[in-house]
């Protein structure tokens, strides 16, 4: 950390770019500044329109009982951050990745699943199926 | 008759900078878990997925996408895989995909996305009683652009494709593809 972050009297605080992005704060944060300590917080900004539309009070609520349902199942604890998660590597060391270094977790793991088009098995169906449209 | 509408959720990775919703989806439900912020994207995911029964939507899956959540989830992320498996469903290729997805693909869709394109039209679910889906989910604006300039030559070729097959496959059709906040 000392060594990503600077500070200077006449040029202010610098943190390295990939450490804003290992903590998930990406270019939206906004900067408390105490007494005795200076904060870079997450702002939370919610999306102006949600699936089904539904309104944002509906969805505060839905995410509430997701998390809900998500801690129930974790025993009613936070999840350790040292815990396996995906891909071969524990929660933290998951959150540490950029965005991108994520996405290639994803696609590595995916081609392992992915096969050609003329490799797919083709099923039928039935003559009465409801058909899309 | 095409009974409740049915969402296809996009493939599972994306090598863009936009994420799946499955990626999304497995990314919020753990940061909430641990009482993190999410992003706009995360909680388009997760509402997505959860209020889809309620509103009377059937969400699908790709074999592949199933398939890796079944191996990889399992061990290692079984809260999350527990969550997002009991609301979706499989949708499984049908006659005539591949050679749908070879048409897609012509259009210069990405191999990955030409599947999943050819999914939404030759898919069905595991009892084989219904053909295609009303829309495609993703986060991948790109995708989105392309398939709008696209879709009327798409779906010219589709016509010509089906216009001689058996039912149910004379009546397929092309899905939408849409962004979470547009469903």
């Amino acid at each position: 950390m000392l060594e990503a972050a600077v500070i200077q009297e006449q040029r202010g605080l610098w943190i390295e770019e990939r450490l804003l992005q290992q903590a998930r704060l990406g270019g939206r944060c906004r900067v408390v500044i105490g007494e005795q300590e200076i904060r870079i917080l997450p702002v939370t900004v919610e999306p102006t329109r949600f699936p089904y539309s539904i309104s944002g009070e509906m969805a505060q609520a839905v995410l509430t009982e997701v998390r809900g349902e998500a801690f129930a199942l974790y025993g009613h604890a936070i999840p350790p951050a040292d815990q396996p998660y995906f891909g071969g590597m524990t929660w933290r060391e998951y959150q540490a990745l950029s965005d991108t270094q994520r996405a290639a977790v994803w696609d590595r793991l995916y081609a392992q699943y992915d096969v050609e088009i003329e490799a797919v098995e083709e099923r039928d169906v039935r003559p009465n199926a409801l058909v899309a449209g | 008759m095409s009974g409740p509408t049915r969402l296809l959720l996009d493939k599972h990775a994306l090598s863009t900078a936009e994420g799946s919703v499955v990626r999304r989806y497995f990314e919020g439900t753990g940061g909430l878990a641990r009482g993190l912020a999410l992003t706009d994207e995360e909680q388009q995911a997760i509402l997505l997925v959860h209020l889809a029964r309620g509103k009377g939507y059937r969400l699908f899956l790709s074999t592949e996408a199933h398939n890796l959540l079944l191996a990889h989830g399992r061990q290692v992320a079984p809260t999350e895989m527990l969550m997002f498996l009991k609301r979706v469903e499989v949708l499984y290729p049908t006659r005539y995909f591949k050679r749908w997805a070879r048409r897609v693909r012509q259009r210069t869709f990405s191999r990955e996305d030409a599947k999943v394109l050819a999914l939404a039209t030759f898919g069905t679910d595991e009892t084989g009683d219904v053909l295609g889906v009303h829309r495609v989910v993703t986060l991948d604006r790109p995708l989105v652009r392309k398939w709008e300039r696209e879709q009327e030559l798409l779906a010219q070729r589709v016509r010509e494709m089906t216009e001689h097959l058996a039912m149910p496959f004379v009546l397929a059709t092309l899905p939408r593809v849409q962004l979470p906040e547009d469903i």
